[in-house]
Parts: structure tokens; sequence; C-alpha cells
């Protein structure tokens, strides 16, 4: 029998795979506890008097995260407003389920909650985008949608600061995908606790970003919270996925290997001429962006005008296929006349 | 949930989709399209002749030596050679190079040195001298192949003995294996695979220092291509090295000014080398120099597959992430605007600027130190000291601020003298060893 690590004398139920260590139940539950508070308080990521929204997928990493926020704001008197922020992208089977997780959440927790639809954003389901387009291209639109979606009912709710879900494992896998793509815009930003787009947008922030992903999944266990922990019913992406099985591959030789991959990420150095995104206000829709308009706004147009491909590969092809359209157009009003 | 976060999309959109190779690297009967002259003999960007397709690959070597300006007329450039199919293609390109006319002559002088590490294999019993001479006669026979160039003999066990490698006989072999046993045995006191690959590129990049240095060469070439940068990027970042990385997948690697290595095949992927080595009917050891004990499960030996696999497949993403080696830099720049949220930098910095300063080197691998203001190496050393004092939280709260002090002087290492002087990577070594095993490396 293994003996709890903290001399409780309790047996050990789990081996942490940062440091090796092993708690028994009510130990992790502490440490768990613990190093999530000093995260948020040696990273500065709120003040007193914020009000934070959460983004609530209803998923594992979300469902823990209130949790864990709404216990640490009561215990060290954060003195934060919570409130849960939740994306509709209109997937049926998919997020009309895990919202009943999400509203659970708020009703356990005692959170406001405020659900965004792509329909009242956008005019399109991801159901709908995914008739039109396939099911090949669809996490760009999602992805993109969903991005800006959170900025949005950040500034309806008008909070300060967007904590999302992010783990330990989540951002590693990040850094090994942004190699795998030669984005090393990316790769400098993604690894950072606290994202600010530019100075008026809400910041980001990952109170998670040291947490195992094992350890989420065991917390939410232990203290039997409820989640929903069905993988989105679209293609996954397959970047992802390779980086991800990767990863675990590699978790299982050296588990801190996540921890020195995000290390790494936040190590490495980048030429002086790497260009950095200039971000600015998208004249379409007022949202931040580092192009204009907007991905959003191209995508959606892509849609609207029925060339669901726009902005989907590279940028001079999307402007060529508007030109064409517009060509087409001028051509076919002519022709009427 | 969605697995897709928005780190995902770029202003390309879904540009960065993984794409399938199109397999069509045969060829019809075609003419060059460079010369538009002779027969096609392979179809790399183009259909292209022999000739004009050995022009590619010799330019592009020739051209990373060129565009750098690194390598002074009359420099001694020493190559690490052991026979594979891009050792040999290198050497064929300097050899011919050394011979043009006039103003495309290859200027510097070269000397070759081959590192036995034949006692790294598991399987290979190294007092079998009779099979270890055969392998040394076939390197011998493969480098006849060329110009007579000073070529060297030493084992990964021992920088300090090189010899010349065609005087070398069946029973001088016997001079090294007792180095050989030491270094065995001081692997198999290193815990794992990982640690003990890693250990061993640490020394063979030690040794090649010293040994460049001991035949007054300033140069190493050393002949990478494209998929071994690609594998290095990734493994050396999954190791926790990634403030040196550049350093081991750049052109030029100066971490020590003295004696420089070069990378001047990194643009050539291994379809171009074993494609130069088929038509020129060079004669090899074997295609890639395969890593020692490729059935144990390690870092660098999963990495290594993984990319293998991309290769297969997706070769695209394997030239991505060898480009990618281009637009990272060794050197830090003169503000550290790395880390600026959270006072935890700040402190970090504050401890640690006395005891050691921006540019002081790791003991092992000769990079930056970086552990210094790491907030991740923090985070791992906070959880260790909060998982033992977890059985009373009253504690935490009142001790709080003597846990951070505690982790923190681990993470600088002002407890361990040895450690202080290693970067992160390199005390990822050692790694479940003993403060002895860990000592020997300072004696
Ligand atoms: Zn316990
Ligand atoms: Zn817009
Ligand atoms: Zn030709
Ligand atoms: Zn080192």
């Amino acid at each position: 029998m293994v003996l709890c690590k903290a001399n409780c004398g309790n047996k050990a139920i789990l081996k942490r795979p940062k440091t090796g260590d092993a708690l028994c139940k009510e130990c992790f539950f502490t440490a768990f506890e613990c190093e999530i508070h000093e995260t948020i308080t040696k990273g500065q990521l709120f003040k007193s008097g914020d009000k934070v929204a959460i983004g609530a997928s209803g998923g594992k990493d979300s469902t823990v995260l209130a949790y864990v926020l709404k216990l640490l704001n009561e215990r060290y008197k954060y003195n934060l407003k919570i409130v849960l922020l939740s994306i509709d992208e209109g997937i049926t089977g998919y997020r009309d389920d895990s919202l009943e997780t999400v509203k659970k959440n708020r009703d356990d927790y005692g959170m406001e909650l405020k659900i965004l639809s792509y329909e009242e954003l956008y005019g399109w389901t991801m159901d709908k985008v995914v008739s039109v387009i396939g099911k090949t291209n669809n996490c760009t639109f999602c992805g993109v949608f969903r991005r800006q979606a959170l900025d949005r009912g950040a500034k309806m709710l008008e909070v300060d600061c967007v904590a999302t879900g992010h783990n330990a494992d989540d951002i590693a896998e990040t850094v090994l995908m942004n190699i795998l793509r030669g984005d090393m815009v990316r790769l400098r930003r993604c690894t950072k606790i606290k994202t600010h787009s530019n100075e008026d947008a809400i910041p980001r922030v990952k109170p998670l970003k040291y947490t195992y992903e094992k350890e989420i999944v065991m917390y939410a266990h232990f203290k039997k919270l409820v989640y929903f922990s069905t993988e989105c019913i679209f293609a996954p992406n397959a970047y992802r996925g390779h980086a991800r099985m990767f990863l675990k591959d590699l978790e299982k030789i050296r588990p801190s290997v996540i921890m020195d991959i995000i290390h790494s990420g936040e190590q490495i150095q980048f030429k002086e001429n790497i260009k950095k995104p200039v971000l600015d206000i998208c004249q379409t829709c007022g949202f931040v962006s580092s192009c204009q308009p907007c991905k959003a706004c191209v995508l959606l147009e892509g849609l609207n005008r029925g060339l669901p491909k726009l902005g989907i590969g590279k940028k001079s092809k999307g402007e060529r296929m508007i030109a064409q359209q517009n060509l087409e157009r001028i051509h076919r009003v002519k022709n009427d006349f | 949930m969605c697995s897709i976060g928005e780190e995902d999309f770029g202003d390309e959109g879904g540009a960065h989709a993984m794409i399938e190779d199109i397999k069509s690297l045969e060829i019809v009967d075609e003419i060059c399209k460079k010369c538009s002259n002779e027969k096609s003999v392979i179809n790399i960007i183009y259909a292209m002749c022999k000739t004009c397709f050995l022009h590619y690959v010799t330019h592009k070597f020739r051209a990373s030596l060129s565009a750098s300006k690194i390598v002074p007329s009359n420099s001694k450039v020493l190559l690490n050679f052991s026979g594979y199919a891009p050792d040999v293609c290198i050497l064929d390109m300097i050899d011919k190079g050394l011979l043009l006319e006039y103003h495309k002559k290859l200027r510097f002088e070269l000397e070759i040195i081959y590192i036995d590490e034949d006692c790294l294999n598991e399987g290979n019993d190294i007092n079998d001298l009779k099979r270890r001479y055969e392998r040394i006669d076939k390197v011998k026979k493969i480098l006849e192949q060329f110009v007579k160039f000073k070529c060297h003999y030493s084992s990964i066990a021992n920088k300090y003995i090189v010899l010349p490698l065609d005087d070398i006989k069946e029973n001088d072999m016997n001079a090294v294996i007792n180095d050989e046993i030491k270094l065995l045995a001081y692997l198999k006191s290193l815990k794992s695979s990982t640690c003990k690959q890693d250990y061993v590129d640490i020394i063979r990049n030690e040794n090649l220092r010293h040994i460049a240095n001991q035949l007054n060469c300033q140069f190493v070439f050393l002949t990478d291509t494209t998929i071994d940068l690609a594998k290095r990027f990734i493994s050396n970042m999954a190791l926790g090295r990634g403030s040196s990385v550049a350093f081991d997948v750049s052109f030029c690697d100066d971490r020590v000014k003295s004696i420089r290595f070069l990378r001047p095949i990194k643009n050539v992927n291994m379809i171009e080398v074993e494609s130069y080595i088929k038509l020129k009917d060079l004669d090899v050891i074997g295609a890639q120099k395969e890593i020692s004990n490729t059935n144990q499960l390690s870092i660098q030996n999963v990495t290594s597959q993984f990319i293998d696999g991309l290769q297969q497949n997706f070769s695209s993403t394997v030239s991505t992430v060898a480009r990618g080696c281009s637009k990272i830099a060794p050197y830090k720049k003169s503000n550290q605007s790395n880390h600026v949220n959270g006072e935890i930098s700040s402190k970090l910095n504050q401890t640690s600027a006395s005891v050691t300063d921006i540019n002081q080197r790791c003991y092992l691998c000769k990079s930056f130190l970086d552990y210094q203001n790491s907030e991740t190496l923090y985070a791992i050393e906070f959880s260790r000291f909060v998982s033992e004092a977890a059985a009373d939280i009253e504690h935490i709260l009142k001790n709080t601020e003597k846990i951070e002090e505690k982790a923190m002087s681990e993470v600088n290492s002002n407890e361990n003298e040895f450690k202080k002087h290693l970067c992160h990577g390199c005390r990822n070594i050692f790694i479940g060893s003993s403060d002895d095993i860990l000592a020997e490396i300072f004696q």
C-alpha cells in the first residue's frame, strides 16, 4: 500500500503526473485547489471587484474551473463576481445536451448564465453551415465564430475578463501544433497565461494553465461534478488529433513532458523579423482582429454569398473569388438591359 | 468539449489544414524542365535530368555556405562522418567543389572525423573486435571513393584518443574498450533511455568541439538534413530545451564561438539525398544514421517515429517544421519582455540576479541558463511542496510565503551547487539519479 505523501496516514489514491507524488483523496483536493490559487495570485489574473465570465462549455475543464473558482473566491475572498458565458453553436445532439449541463452548473453554483447562439449572432447554426460546406472545414467556421462570440458575450455582460478552461495538456498540445504548422506568431502567444488582444479588449486568462488534464478528470470524478464528455460530432481537426496522440505517447514515457513543453514554449526566442500581427478593430463588425475585415466577417460573407470556401484558403484566393463574383454580377446587370 | 481552440485559426483560416501528399514522384517520359534538353530522371519540384538535379542539390549546399559567408577562405573544416547517405552526399559535393576551377572552387581545407559509437548499441559486443573492425573497414572503403582527405578515428567514450583512421588495426580498438565500459556504466546510472540518449547527444557535441580544437579546425560540418531538424526541433522542445533549441537546429551553432557547428545540407531532404546517392552510384553504410536502441521507448525515439510517420503521408508538414527552425533565435533579446505578467518574475529575477547573470552558460550543453524566471518551473516546485503539506490546509494558509520561498529556491537551485550550473533540459538528464552521479560530470 502506498501512503499519502503528505503524511496524513491515509492510503494514496493517485500519483500526481506533474511531480510523481502520491496523495490521498483529501490531500489531493487541497493541493489541487492551492495550486490553482497560487497560479491566480502569482499571475495576477484578477483584481478585487472584478466581474469574471467563465467560458462554459459543459465539459470537464470549464465545469471544474467554475467549481474551483467559486470555492477559491469564497475561501480566499477574491471578491469576484463570477458569471457563466456559453456559446451555442447550434449543433444538434452535441451542444444542446452540453448546454443542459451548463444550466445545471448555473443552478448548482448560483451563477448567472448567458447563452449566445451563432444563430442570433451570425444568422447561421453550425448544423446549417455543415449542410452547406460539408465536414471538411467546419471547424474553421466554428473556431473563428466562437472566438468572436466570446468577445461579444464578454462585452454584453460587461465583464473585466474571461476565464477559459485551457489546461496544461491543451497548452502543450497547442505548442506542438503550432510547430507542426510553422505558426511562430501563435507559438509565441499560446503559452501566455493572460492574453490581451489589444488594450481595449477584454483579457482572457487561463487559471488551469498548470493543471494536468488527468487531475481535472480525477477532481471532477471524486467531487462528483456533472459534466458533458462527448466529443463534437463533427470531424475532429487532423492537426489536433495528431498532436494529441503524439503528446499522449510522450506523456506515457515522461509525465513531466507537458510542463517541459510549456517551459520550452515560453523560453523559445524568435528572430526579430518575424512579423507580429497588428491587432485592430474590424471595420465591419467592430471586434478585435488582425486583418480587415476580420476572419469571422469574411467567413460570414462567404456563407451569405454562397461562396462558403471564402476565407478558408489563402487570402488572395478569397479576394480573387470575390472579384470574380463581382465581375459576374456586373456582367449579369449589363446583360439585363 | 470541442477540442478546437482559438489558437487553431490564423489569418489564413483553414489554410493550415494538413495536406496529404500527392504521390507523383514517378517520371513519365518527360524532358527536363530546367534545360529543356535532356530526358528527366527525377521529379522533385519539376522533372529534372541527372545533371540538373545534381546541380540543384549542390546549389542548395553551396548557397547555404555562400549566403552565410561564415567560412572564410583557407579555414579548416572538420566533417563529422559516419558513412551514411547524407555524410557521403555532402562529402561528394565538397570533393567535387574543391576540384572546380578558380571562382567556383570551395576554399577551405577539409578533414574527416569518424566517431565510433558502436558501444552505445546494447545488442553489440564491444569485445568483438573483428566485427567492429569490419565496420571501420567499410567506412574506409566508402572514403576511398573520394580524394584523399585526412581522416581521423575517435570513440564516443574518449575524446582524447584521436588516431589516423587509415592506420587503425583490429587491436587498436583495445585502447578504447576500457573507456567504453566506463561510459556504459555511467549511462546505466541515468534513469531512462530518454536521459541516456540526451546525455550522449551532449557528449558527442562536446567531443566534436574538443577534437576540432585539437585538429585546429574552426568549423565542424554536421550532416543534418531537413527531417533531422524537424525531429530535433520537436524532441528538444519535449525535453524542455526550448531556450537552446535554436542552436541545435540552426545553420550555425555558435554557442561556443571558437568552434562553430554548421549544417550546410539542412535544406536538403532525404529523398534528395537518396536520389543523389543513387544517381551517382555512391557506396554508403545505410540511408539514415540509425539512433542506437530504437526499440526503447524514449522521447527522442517516439518523436522520431512520429516525424517518420508524417514524412510518409504529410511530408509538407515535415518541411514546415524544418522551416520553422529558421524563424527561431538562439540569443535572448537584451530586454527580457517574455514574462511580464505577475510578480513572480520580478521576484525570481531579484533573487537570481545576484547568483547568475543572463549570459551564464549551462555547464553541460553550453547554452544559456533558462530557469531563472520560469513561472512554469516554479509551478512544478510549488506543486511538490504543496503536496507535502496538503494534510493541513491551515498550515498552508499560514505558511504560504515560506512554501513559495522554498519553491523559488528550488527553481534557482540555491541548495544545490551542481544544478545551479545546469539548464532545465540538462537537469532533466539527472531526474531520479543521485547527486553523486550528477557530481561526476563536474570532475
Ligand atoms: Zn493525505
Ligand atoms: Zn468583423
Ligand atoms: Zn536538365
Ligand atoms: Zn544544458
